[in-house]
């Protein structure tokens, strides 16, 4: 899973601040000058001293750093391919969200060595959701929220979230309040591209 | 033993939404509205299935009887208007009567079909898993398409890596194994080869220092190629010895003008550090006939230059039979052996 979160990494911020907010954060961070590649496997350790060294450059915390990553993955056009894949999970957000327990599956399918944590999703309320993320990857509630957000964007759906406390195994718990399944016009998903 | 199942029309469209139920004369008698939407007049209640439909494979299932008598199967259809369209079905006898029930799918055609009919995902039954199939083709795309991109960069690195590895540091000309490289693609034709060895040079080196000798390096490499003309080769091989391959010239008289004139160039003051430098150049030139081997050129080539030496600075000489190496050692006071004059000699016959 690294090398892919790696990369990611690396093109988010590249493509929010640059090549230079790039090297000083790699420099910061005490590490060679050197491209985090697809095939490359950096420690994970490198990639969150990154993140942290950028966090502190433009002085916000290192959770709001990661809801935007989690967002800019599913919104951002370099990325427009994974949006894609994560809207075959529904029809619409209330399907996108109960389809989330099997996305670490759905991911393997596609890049059997992208081991998500476990995923579990159940209706707390009606249109209120509890989402359980394992532990196991460093920050991935913040990262969950911001890409959540993002989809709503993308369904054109309108949600309140809040993580809970990080559990002892690293797991969290979000809950999401669907307020308006249809508030927005939302993007438009074929099922074969330009289909 | 036989079980009935009754459904309705509404819960036969959810389960099978691309079904067709035909009655005992081969007429449809009600299709699943994705198969309507797609096909329309063909599949409409009272349409004959063998109008629309050829069985492929399997003749022997052609009629609704036949069907019954085999106990249904899997089948492959094609319509007669659209050859290029397949689809997968399930034949089934069932109730009442002669009915029988055609379930179809898409098969491996599903990506087109969707493309062709812009199905979404509601038209497909829930347990169908034609989107997950269409998820999976979408997903090798991009990987596939990050995958050449990883690839040309790799490619784009290696191209770079051997440059760089024909390359000399120092004075950007082509270096020993970028000599050989460019010989290896010259070959079968004819050239001049020119061994160039700089006189005094080691004295400016030993004055000024290996800064300034680099710099006066740099000033040497970029007269050499001042005096070459389009598809010449210039080297660095050794420390202050170069040589030039003149592709397609063949007057020994006309080569020996243009390295005389090269030799000139060399010979001019070089400013280093506000010190004029005068240093020059001796040269040994050998004529390669078409296809053969450079190394023996470069030999004679390296003969000459000692020749050359051996008259005083700045001598330009062509290798005639009978030149050799004996006594040069002597007369340059043991002054080491030429560039390109070590017994393994650096380029084999083969090249």
């Amino acid at each position: 899973m690294i090398r892919v979160v790696n990369r990611a990494m690396h093109a988010f911020i590249l493509d929010g601040w640059g090549k230079a907010a790039w090297r000083a954060a790699v420099q910061e961070a005490g590490l060679g000058q050197r491209a985090f590649d697809l095939m490359l496997d950096e420690p994970a350790a490198r990639t969150q001293r990154i993140l942290s060294c950028m966090a502190a450059r433009l002085g916000r915390s290192r959770e709001c750093l990661l809801e935007d990553f989690g967002t800019y993955l599913v919104a951002h056009p370099s990325w427009a391919p994974l949006r894609r894949l994560l809207r075959f999970c529904g029809t619409d957000y209330r399907a996108f969200l109960m389809s989330l327990d099997e996305l670490p599956e759905r991911v393997s399918l596609a890049l059997p060595d992208l081991v998500l944590p476990p995923m579990g999703i159940e209706v707390a309320d009606g249109d209120v959701f509890r989402l359980r993320i394992g532990g196991g990857v460093p920050g991935v509630g913040s990262m969950a929220i911001g890409a959540l957000r993002g989809m709503a964007d993308d369904y054109g759906a309108l949600v309140l979230l809040e993580a809970g406390p990080e559990a002892a195994d690293g797991g969290v718990v979000i809950t999401v309040r669907l307020l308006d399944d249809r508030h927005a016009e939302g993007k438009a998903f074929t099922l074969v591209q330009g289909g | 033993m036989s079980v009935l199942v009754g459904m309705d029309g509404a819960a036969l469209a959810q389960a099978m939404p691309m079904h067709l139920l035909l009655d005992g004369q081969g007429r449809v008698r009600s299709a699943g509205p994705v198969l309507r939407r797609v096909l329309g007049r063909m599949v409409e209640v009272g349409a004959a299935f063998a109008e629309g439909f050829v069985m492929e494979r399997e003749k022997r299932v052609a009629t609704p009887r036949q069907v019954r008598a085999s106990g249904g199967g899997a089948v492959q259809l094609r319509l007669r208007d659209r050859g290029e369209m397949g689809f997968r079905g399930l034949l089934l006898p069932v109730t009442p009567g002669q009915s029988v029930l055609i379930n179809l799918s898409f098969g491996v055609g599903v990506v087109k079909a969707v493309q062709r009919y812009g199905l979404t995902v509601s038209d497909f039954a829930a347990t169908d898993l034609a989107v997950e199939l269409l998820y999976l083709h979408e997903a090798k795309n991009v990987l596939l398409a990050e995958v050449a991109t990883l690839i040309s960069r790799l490619q784009g690195n290696v191209v770079r890596a051997e440059e760089e590895a024909l390359t000399d540091g120092l004075t950007g000309l082509r270096n020993r194994r970028g000599l050989e490289a460019a010989l290896a693609a010259l070959w079968g034709r004819a050239a001049a080869v020119v061994q160039v060895d700089l006189d005094g040079f080691k004295p400016v080196n030993d004055r000024l220092g290996h800064a300034a000798g680099d710099a006066l390096l740099c000033a040497v490499a970029g007269r050499l190629q001042d005096g070459l003309r389009e598809g010449d080769i210039v080297a660095r091989v050794g420390g202050d010895e170069f040589v030039l391959v003149l592709p397609g010239m063949v007057a020994v008289a006309r080569v020996l003008a243009r390295v005389e004139g090269i030799v000139a160039a060399l010979s001019e003051p070089v400013v280093l550090e506000g010190v004029a430098c005068r240093i020059g150049a001796s040269a040994g030139v050998a004529m390669s006939g078409t296809g053969e081997a450079w190394a023996e050129a470069l030999r004679r080539a390296d003969v000459a230059l000692y020749a050359a030496k051996r008259a005083g600075r700045g001598q330009v000489l062509a290798w005639v039979p009978g030149m050799s190496m004996e006594g040069v050692q002597a007369a340059e006071g043991g002054g080491g052996a030429g560039p390109l004059a070590s017994p393994d000699g650096w380029m084999g016959e083969g090249d």
